[in-house]
């Protein structure tokens, strides 16, 4: 019999999807101004959306800069 | 070839033994179906070239979605259990699940909740690496990462990421990950290079993940929570400086082969010269016993085989891997130890030649 293992659950989004989930954050949490990379402080777009997260409450952005994908993991786990 | 040569044995036999040759290859292939039926993993990388087939016919996202998440998933879950201690060292498989962004309903992600987004089907060494990063950064060397300085962390999620990566057995995932990934994360930093140079060599001994990590995994479960000292980064720094120094001696030169701290206490002993262990494995004894005198709590026998041995003097090759087998025989009988591991593995040694090695980890019992 197989052990049961736990697993790490990463929520995933299609790219032609990542404009609509964007707009429902952006309309559900009255966002006011430009969404920032909560790494390098650069506009997200969907273009350059690579990833979100909520932390103490808040909703972070990460843009597809490498290195801010890299800080932004490590950051998620301070 | 290989291959092929299967296949005409396959023929053959079946040819041979006619009904009962058919009988025994559809035995064989229901095993081998329900073995990949019961393998979650396996059974999600059949799925994905289903899926890749369908998607490349109708080039439809639906298609698309499943290929990418079956086959991401797949070879990350059988890359970490393919690696060694992969299941300690990256302690939790990984799980992909679509965000199914219906029109008009809005998506609300939980607290600590991560989503990631993916490229097309055709960038999927892109995907594949961004979830091993989100992977390891999100599960590995937790209880120590603390106390690990920002470049050595660096150091060791890039070249723990590379080690997963590797054992998917695929050049283009590797090839995209260090030109795109790798190197310019190494470049950007003269303190991450530093560490870096040391983590590679230490890895091309194979002492990287079943030597330093071991024992930084080990270091973390004994920290349980404890603050960060200055003490505990020099331990850390000090240990790795220790690996290092045994990974780059060379024949005939010195290195420490006991680290003795606070928090760390381990011995090694480095089987490799083959003139010395043919006359006598007393000294690998003798220092065994001050290992454990020292009251090291893991001690490592590392051991060399030369392989070229067998071509030139194959009398000697056998008598090196008696000897060796021997003094394994002779520290499990004459000392209060528990072998907590054993692994035979093959890389490359100072000089670049191929080697065989065999790394075994002893925790000696005190009263």
């Amino acid at each position: 019999m197989k052990k049961h293992e736990t697993k790490e659950i990463i929520k995933i989004v299609h790219y032609k999807e990542a404009e609509d989930l964007l707009k429902s954050i952006v309309s559900l949490e009255k966002f006011e101004g430009e969404i920032i990379c909560h790494i390098c402080k650069t506009k997200v777009t969907v273009k350059n959306f690579k990833a979100l997260t909520r932390k103490s409450g808040k909703i972070l952005f990460c843009c597809d800069n490498p290195k801010c994908y890299v800080s932004f993991m490590k950051f998620l786990k301070e | 070839m290989n291959t092929i040569i299967d296949y005409v044995d396959i023929i053959n036999f079946c040819y041979k033994y006619r009904i009962w040759g058919l009988i025994l290859l559809l035995c064989f292939l229901i095993y081998k179906l329900l073995n990949i039926l019961i393998d979650e993993d396996k059974s999600n990388i059949w799925r994905a070239k289903f899926y890749k087939v369908l998607y490349k016919l109708s080039k439809k996202s639906e298609a698309e979605k499943k290929y990418i998440s079956n086959d991401v998933s797949g070879r990350l879950n059988l890359a970490r259990r393919r690696m060694p201690f992969g299941k300690d060292l990256i302690p939790k498989s990984i799980k992909l699940e679509w965000i199914e962004n219906a029109q008009g309903e809005s998506y609300v992600p939980k607290e600590g909740e991560l989503v990631v987004k993916l490229d097309p089907a055709e960038a999927q060494e892109k995907n594949i690496t961004s979830l091993a990063q989100a992977l390891v950064q999100r599960t590995a060397l937790i209880g120590i990462r603390y106390v690990l300085e920002k470049a050595l962390e660096d150091a060791i999620d890039l070249n723990l990421i590379k080690s997963l990566l590797n054992k998917i057995g695929n050049r283009p995932i590797m090839d995209w990950y260090m030109r795109h990934e790798y190197m310019p994360q190494v470049d950007q930093s003269e303190d991450l290079k530093k560490w870096n140079s040391k983590i590679i060599e230490i890895d091309e001994r194979g002492l990287f993940t079943r030597l330093l990590l071991v024992e930084l995994e080990s270091y973390g479960k004994n920290l349980s929570g404890r603050p960060k000292t200055i003490e505990m980064e020099s331990e850390i720094k000090g240990l790795i400086e220790f690996i290092f120094k045994i990974a780059t001696k060379r024949y005939g030169e010195d290195a420490p082969l006991d680290y003795r701290r606070r928090n760390i206490k381990i011995g090694v002993l480095l089987v490799g010269e083959t003139s010395k262990m043919l006359s006598s494995i007393e000294p690998y004894i003798k220092a065994f016993i001050m290992h454990l005198n020292q009251e090291a709590k893991a001690i490592y026998v590392v051991s060399f085989s030369k392989e070229f041995l067998k071509e030139k003097d194959e009398e000697s090759s056998k008598a090196f891997e008696e000897m060796r087998a021997y003094l394994h025989k002779r520290i499990e009988h004459d000392f209060k130890v528990q072998k907590d591991f054993e692994l035979t593995y093959s890389c490359s040694d100072v000089a670049g030649r191929r080697r065989k090695a065999k790394c075994v980890r002893y925790i000696p019992i005190f009263k």
